[in-house]
């Protein structure tokens, strides 16, 4: 048959497009000029232009930029295999178990998610508060070991915020598993079993690849979002004590709305969405050649 | 064997326990007068009062921004979900040239940071009069959900055989309402999960809210993260008006469970 | 918020075991429980083995990243010994006032702009709601109008700044925290009101002599000088007018202090009557006193939980910088050589950072070694309210905090020692070995000044309605009877109402607290460095500070961190040529921290 050029496809993806691109185009370009230059809100009307100066005076000079890349590497590494294994292992246990109250368990199992991260942080926060803190007070009833200075110790604190963390997205990945299980076709498992697989091998060769896709893209938005965690580290520990617990996204925010430096916080923003492109394609290449 | 399943119930109930503790103990916060949420030790049994309730209802008037809330998520979930639908149909079925470079940029702009957005998107809506308006919160929402939900609805149209469009297009349909009649009414789980996650995230944002609104459209995180004053820290009205927050979210969960675990099997694979 | 590709798993499972599909497809349905069985223990096994290898994984990437971190220095342990070189009488305790001056009410002279409209933005805040609860008061008297909008103090500055850089002129009365004011004032954003004095009739001089730092000082009728013109007082203009000015005070628990037994035991040990302290020393001995683990007793209670002597804030930046910032002023150290002024567009040396002098670095010592012992542990990371918390829920004796919290401390819904609490003014360090910063005196506790401003937008197009409202609102033309009303609301008085602190039979005058507050807020207090970017300073020596009080480096380092960092601010700002190293500005202060006095 003939093809005829139609217009009729991009009628359909305009809307989208559009609207994305007047509220974003703008916004980016704003942004990436100001990266070039030095912008105190202060003092507005002195803007010197200095090229990629922010650029380098961040990633070289910085010691708290390099911090926080630092502590946001180790949030992440830590973070993300951890809560894919844990959302694997109950999306598993659930699937394959079938326990009774089965519903229950994937309600409750969800929860975290669906709460406000502020409000996930203060609570927190409130939990391992030294003095009142419920988990410390645990602590002191059954080990004796009282006054843990969670956030406030250097040591602790990226751990915590970590936990936290888990905690909160962990029941993110749950979810993910768990629709993805349930919605495995059966005959493909059937199948496999009628040709004799079973147990690991069948789990490693039939359902893993068809759940691969899914882990991949997990990974890749789990990934996305935690380099630009804010929120909790924000209401708990506000990044301290010292920098021990300053992730890069906090601190383009301070250097944006506390400080009012925008130079240095569009450089900063573009740095992170530079460290999250590489990432993502290194995925893509790696684990996503189904997709797309 | 007995051990495995008593081994997964025991795993499944610590993993359960530990999740839904603090939740609870948020709960419980919130029903606590302040004086005693602050002693130690913690009190287990104490008597439930609604003072932070009535601090958040009555003193501090939450109810406009609950509504606030509902009004721009149930906005934000709708436009994105409506756009998404016709961007994603339109990527998974024409070829068009550079759908994969469009789709890639749609996913990039998730990969901002909000701080690079809201200077310029501030004075954009100034001038655009959008700002402290409905329709601007929702906008700038869509900015968030689009991505999610393009590339979502974009995989789960993918799935849907192409003999049911080309069925309907025998019958005379054109591509539009192939879209509204075949395509959506298949996929109606996936956009319901779909719908159901891009709502739980405008729900919760709280950057985008606090920086393009004001007193009319403010929505409810915002004035949640009021209760952390530069001095006093509201800590029991804090819990009371996230307890408030989480509700509808709970209820939206509860809801997806149905749809996302029913499986989103289309009955037509079986069959053809 | 990572929405997923839930789908995308069925991308695969159509496309890759297509074939696979096709072929099975009629076959029978399985014994599903013996497989599932098996299935399951695989799966668990494998779920188990990622979450090990991913927490291996993670904790030696921890690790890895820990020892790339740079090391943290031990701190160094030096016995600080102080020489007296003067005799200095403690400061003294302020008695309560018993009589009133009634307050004076200004009429105004000109007639105001009936029918204005005002746009506010104030912060959300009690202090707010108090005025927004009076202001029907002020329009029925007036006629204009006013729309109030309360920001979250979270939000606040970046919606202020980028409204009045916009010039979009929405906001006609800006509330403001006062040390913007160089920021706002400095950016030519806001209205200097000097004229509108005049034109309204406001009782007020000029005092050319005894100069605020180089410039005019300002003297309103009834209102706190320092106050006003901390706040307000811009290269000899004013700017604004003081709303609710804020100080430390120290708290003391009365039930403890006033026990028979625990007086004698007090004296008996350390020679002197048990009384709020006067001194750092005083201090340090009665948190000393008072820092006990459950179990024990103090007057007739057994404690159900520790307790601890003393309680202040060391959370970083705007925290710390503050509370360091009352143990360096007291010493007689600043944080700039520039002091209280403004920096000096002439000479460079006089803006240099000396927070690292000695009298820096053994006031850090001092705190860390004499007083964070008794001290609750967390306090490193404290907000300011829950240092609140530990002294109305009886963890801590003695609490140093700001008087905003006085209401939630005598609310006997909230607090446990309501009606029980002794308030003093903060302590001050006469054993300081040099002579104080010119302008200070030995022996006196200086605190840091808070606290919010009125403001008049310079883009506004109501600015005689404006400045109207804002004579109203912070005291000076409100009657009698509203200012009671705001007092009793707020437990605190207004800034340029000296009289409201002083209203007989208000509950601040009756707890002592207003006393307290009236007398710190005219002698003791001292504002952070008046710079532009003194957000930024806020965290740029906060954050050095709060590590050394965690013990993650010396007092030293953290202090000559900090003091670099200062540096580079003033050389950013434009204060200090690039070209200038940083160097003591001897000309100016000594080596030890304190100015050359004259």
């Amino acid at each position: 048959m003939l093809r005829r050029f139609s217009f009729t496809p991009y009628l359909f993806l305009i809307p989208a497009v559009i609207l994305l691109l007047i509220l974003t185009i703008y916004p980016l370009i704003f942004s990436l000029w100001n990266s070039l230059h030095i912008w105190y809100l202060g003092r507005p009307q002195v803007k010197p232009f200095v090229g990629l100066s922010n650029y380098v005076n961040l990633i070289l000079y910085d010691t708290t930029f390099r911090i926080s890349l630092i502590n946001t590497a180790i949030i992440a590494v830590i973070a993300i295999p951890i809560e894919l294994g844990l959302g694997l292992l109950l999306a598993v246990l659930i699937y394959y178990e079938r326990p009774k109250g089965e519903g229950i368990f994937r309600t409750i199992l969800i929860l975290p998610m669906l709460a406000s991260p502020v409000v996930v942080g203060v609570l927190w926060r409130f939990l391992y508060h030294p003095n009142v803190g419920l988990i410390n007070y645990l602590l002191e009833s059954i080990l004796g070991i009282g006054h843990v200075n969670f956030l406030g110790d250097p040591n602790l604190a990226l751990m915590s915020v970590i936990l936290v963390d888990i905690w909160q997205w962990t029941s993110f990945m749950f979810l993910i598993f768990v629709a993805g299980l349930f919605s495995l076709p059966v005959e493909v498992t059937e199948a496999a079993l009628i040709d004799g697989a079973s147990g690991l091998p069948m789990f490693r060769y039939v359902t893993l690849p068809l759940i691969k896709p899914l882990l991949t893209l997990a990974l890749i938005f789990r990934t996305m979002d935690i380099v630009k965690l804010f929120d909790i580290v924000y209401v708990m520990t506000r990044g301290g004590p010292g920098s021990a617990t300053d992730t890069l996204t906090l601190y383009a925010f301070r250097q944006g709305l506390v400080y009012f430096q925008m130079g240095t916080a569009s450089a900063l923003s573009f740095i992170i969405a530079i460290i999250i492109t590489v990432i993502t394609m290194i995925f893509f290449r790696t684990m996503g050649r189904e997709l797309a | 064997m007995r051990i495995k399943r008593l081994l997964s119930y025991i795993i499944l109930i610590i993993a359960s326990v530990v999740t839904v503790f603090p939740l609870y103990w948020m709960i419980s916060l919130s029903f606590q007068p302040s004086i005693l949420a602050w002693s130690y030790p913690p009190s287990i049994l104490f008597m439930p009062t609604l003072e932070n309730y009535i601090t958040v209802f009555v003193e501090r008037n939450f109810m406009p921004w609950l509504l606030n809330s509902i009004i721009v998520t149930s906005g934000a979930t709708a436009l994105s979900i409506l756009l998404g639908s016709l961007a994603a149909y339109a990527l998974a079925r024409f070829n068009i040239k550079g759908a994969k470079n469009i789709a890639m940029w749609i996913l990039s702009i998730r990969m901002f940071p909000p701080i690079t957005v809201i200077l310029p998107l501030y004075v954009l809506y100034s001038q655009w009069g959008l700002f402290d308006t409905h329709i601007g919160l929702i906008l700038a929402h869509c900015i968030l959900l689009l991505p999610y939900a393009v590339w979502m609805l974009y995989g789960f149209f993918r799935e849907i055989p192409r003999e049911l469009d080309e069925a309907a297009e025998i019958d005379g349909a054109s591509k539009m309402s192939i879209l509204f009649r075949v395509i959506i009414p298949v996929s109606r789980s996936g956009i319901a999960a779909t719908a159901i996650l891009c709502a739980i995230f405008s729900w919760n944002d709280f950057i985008f809210a606090f920086s393009l609104t004001s007193n009319v459209a403010k929505t409810l995180m915002v004035p949640i993260s009021g209760f952390l004053g530069d001095y006093v820290w509201e800590w029991s009205a804090f819990y009371a008006a996230g307890t408030v927050a989480a509700v509808p979210m709970i209820i939206l969960g509860v809801a997806a469970q149905k749809y996302l675990a029913r499986g989103m099997t289309f009955g037509v694979l079986k069959g053809s | 918020m990572n929405i997923m590709f839930i789908n995308n798993l069925f991308v695969t499972s159509v496309v890759m075991p297509g074939d696979f599909r096709k072929k099975h497809e009629e076959k029978s349905l399985l014994k599903r429980r013996i497989s599932r069985r098996k299935a399951l223990s695989t799966a668990a096994k494998v779920g188990i083995g990622v979450v090990v290898a991913g927490v291996v994984a993670g904790v030696s990437g921890y690790y890895a990243g820990l020892s790339a971190a740079p090391a943290r220095t031990v701190e160094r342990t030096q016995t600080v010994t102080y020489t007296a070189t003067k005799t200095v009488t403690a400061a003294p305790v302020t008695t309560p006032l018993t009589t009133v001056t009634p307050p004076t009410t200004v009429t105004i002279t000109t007639p105001t702009t009936r029918k204005a409209k005002i746009n506010v933005i104030c912060l959300d805040a009690s202090f707010s709601y108090a005025i927004q609860e009076l202001a029907p008061k002020f329009t029925e008297r007036t006629g204009i109008e006013i729309t109030f909008e309360n920001t979250a103090f979270a939000d606040i500055h970046t919606k202020e700044l980028t409204d009045l850089v916009s010039h979009t002129g929405r906001y006609d009365v800006i509330m403001m925290d006062n040390p913007w004011t160089i920021e706002f004032a400095g950016g030519g954003y806001l209205e200097p009101i000097d004229e509108y004095l005049d034109k309204y009739g406001v009782k007020y001089s000029i005092d050319y002599k005894n100069t605020f730092y180089g410039w005019p000082r300002f003297i309103i009728e009834d209102a706190i000088t320092q106050v006003l013109n901390y706040n307000g007082n811009y290269k000899g203009h004013l700017y604004g007018l003081p709303l609710s000015p804020g100080c430390f005070i120290l708290m003391c628990n009365k039930e403890w202090f006033e026990h028979p037994d625990e007086q004698d035991k007090f004296e008996k040990k350390y020679g002197y009557k048990l009384r709020p302290p006067t001194t750092l020393k005083e201090l340090r001995d009665i948190a000393e006193f008072f820092t006990r683990k459950k179990g024990e007793k103090i007057g007739d209670e057994i404690l159900k939980q520790d307790v601890y002597g003393f309680s202040m804030s060391g959370g970083k930046g705007n925290m710390s910088c503050q509370t360091f910032g009352y143990l360096l002023w007291s010493s007689g150290g600043d944080y700039y050589a520039f002091g209280q002024g403004l920096p000096d567009p002439a000479d460079p040396e006089h803006n240099m950072p000396i927070v690292h002098g000695e009298t820096g670095i053994n006031i850090l010592e001092w705190w860390i070694k004499e007083l964070k012992p008794f001290m609750p542990p967390g306090f490193t990371a404290y907000e300011w309210d829950e240092v609140t918390k530990d002294f109305t829920t009886k963890r801590a004796a003695m609490a140093l905090q700001w008087n905003v919290f006085c209401s939630y401390v005598e609310d006997p819904t909230k607090s446990a020692v309501a009606g029980k609490t002794i308030y003093s003014v903060i302590p001050g360090n006469p054993d300081a070995p040099s002579p104080n910063i010119v302008g200070a005196e030995p022996g006196i506790g200086y605190s840091s000044l808070g606290g919010w401003v009125w403001v008049i937008n310079r883009d506004s197009k109501n600015k005689d309605a404006a400045f109207e409202f804002i004579l109203w609102a912070s005291g000076i033309t409100m009657t009698e009877e509203e200012l009671r009303a705001y007092v009793e609301h707020e437990f605190a008085g207004l800034g340029a109402r000296k009289t409201s602190y002083q209203l007989p039979g208000t509950k601040g005058v009756k707890t002592g607290a207003f006393p307290v507050m009236l007398e710190t807020l005219e002698r003791r207090i001292k504002r952070r460095p008046a710079i532009a970017e003194e957000a930024q300073w806020e965290y740029l020596v906060g954050s050095p500070i709060q590590e050394a009080l965690a013990g993650m480096r010396s007092p030293k380092d953290a202090l000559e961190e900090a003091a670099k960092n200062e540096y580079m601010l003033m050389v950013s700002a434009g204060w200090i040529p690039a070209t200038v190293p940083m160097k003591w500005p001897s000309k100016y202060v000594n080596p030890d921290g304190a100015t050359i006095p004259g």
